[in-house]
């Protein structure tokens, strides 16, 4: 049985529009992904400094119990319009994006 | 070769005694709680044809499919569920991101065991459907379908990044008829065989 189930957001930003970004996930996305169940547990920046000339990643990692909340965040995204709405706009500011999904894996014991 | 299948929805006001005898009407099997987007019957296009008149108290939406590929591990299957998956892939969808889409579903059933027999068609009628690909399969169990293959990490994880309109490669329309109903008999042996 699969338990926590993390969501990994991947945006590449065209230079210059970080903040833009960032504003968008903080006044368009959070509320509602808090809504349909999502924990926001991490975000990342790299390269680790705006770059102006060439595009930064913006990371975002999210959380959701279990398979079944998986689909019930699935679900609810599913049925708000806004959602994929809200993607076109960040889209438009980003060179490339990717949303993956992670389990826990176990790690082997390393002989020495 | 190609076969028909059709979902039929019940029109607001129907003749009782005219959807009784629908109801009654053992070429179609009725839709289990839980369906979405697909009425209240299948009618297998095995057998029988759906009982005439029915587009009096019914929408019929009838389907031409044309077989890409299926299995058939239990000819004798019987029951006890059977389920259709009608989509629509979006017309400007790139053909590699199509063939790609085709090729990871039918990987399914090695993933998920709880697959007995499955077919994958395209839709090639009638003129003007909706529907672009059918996807059936066979269960012996309810929860075969509801546990085994929703919850299955190849489903969620892999799977419906084809249709999540939060993932950029989707390409499959929101509006989907997912649809199953008890059997005692195997109708994709009747598609396959």
């Amino acid at each position: 049985m699969v338990g926590k189930i993390h969501v990994l957001d991947e945006l590449t930003v065209e230079p210059g529009r970080l903040d833009e970004v960032r504003r968008l996930m903080t006044e368009g996305y959070m509320a509602g992904a808090k809504a349909r169940g999502m924990t926001l547990e991490q975000t990342w920046l790299t390269p680790p400094i705006e770059l102006f000339d060439q595009p930064n990643t913006l990371v975002y990692l999210w959380s959701v119990p279990d398979a079944a909340a998986w689909w019930a965040m699935r679900g609810a995204a599913g049925r708000d319009p806004s959602v994929a709405g809200f993607w076109a706009e960040v889209d438009a500011c980003c060179v490339e994006r990717q949303r993956r999904f992670l389990i826990d894996d176990q790690i082997g014991e390393v002989e020495e | 070769m190609s076969r028909t299948l059709a979902l039929v929805t019940l029109a607001e006001g129907a003749d009782p005694s005219r959807v009784a005898e629908l109801e009654s009407a053992a070429v179609l099997g009725k839709h289990l709680p839980g369906t979405v987007g697909g009425g209240h019957f299948t009618w297998d296009g095995i057998d029988d044809p759906i009982p005439p008149g029915f587009e009096d108290v019914a929408d019929v939406d009838l389907v031409e499919l044309e077989l890409i590929d299926g299995s058939l591990a239990d000819p004798d299957f019987t029951g006890e569920i059977k389920r259709t998956l009608l989509l629509r892939v979006e017309p400007d969808a790139p053909a590699d991101s199509v063939a790609a889409f085709e090729r990871d579903l039918m990987a399914m059933p090695d993933h998920i065991p709880a697959i007995v027999n499955w077919a994958f068609s395209r839709v090639v009628g009638p003129p003007g459907t909706r529907w672009t690909h059918s996807w059936e399969q066979e269960y012996y169990t309810l929860d075969g379908l509801k546990v085994d293959y929703m919850m299955s990490p190849h489903h969620w994880g892999l799977i419906d990044g084809w249709f999540d309109p939060e993932i950029p490669r989707q390409i499959v329309d929101l509006e989907l008829a997912h649809v199953y109903h008890a059997t005692a008999r195997s109708v994709l042996a009747a598609a396959l065989g």
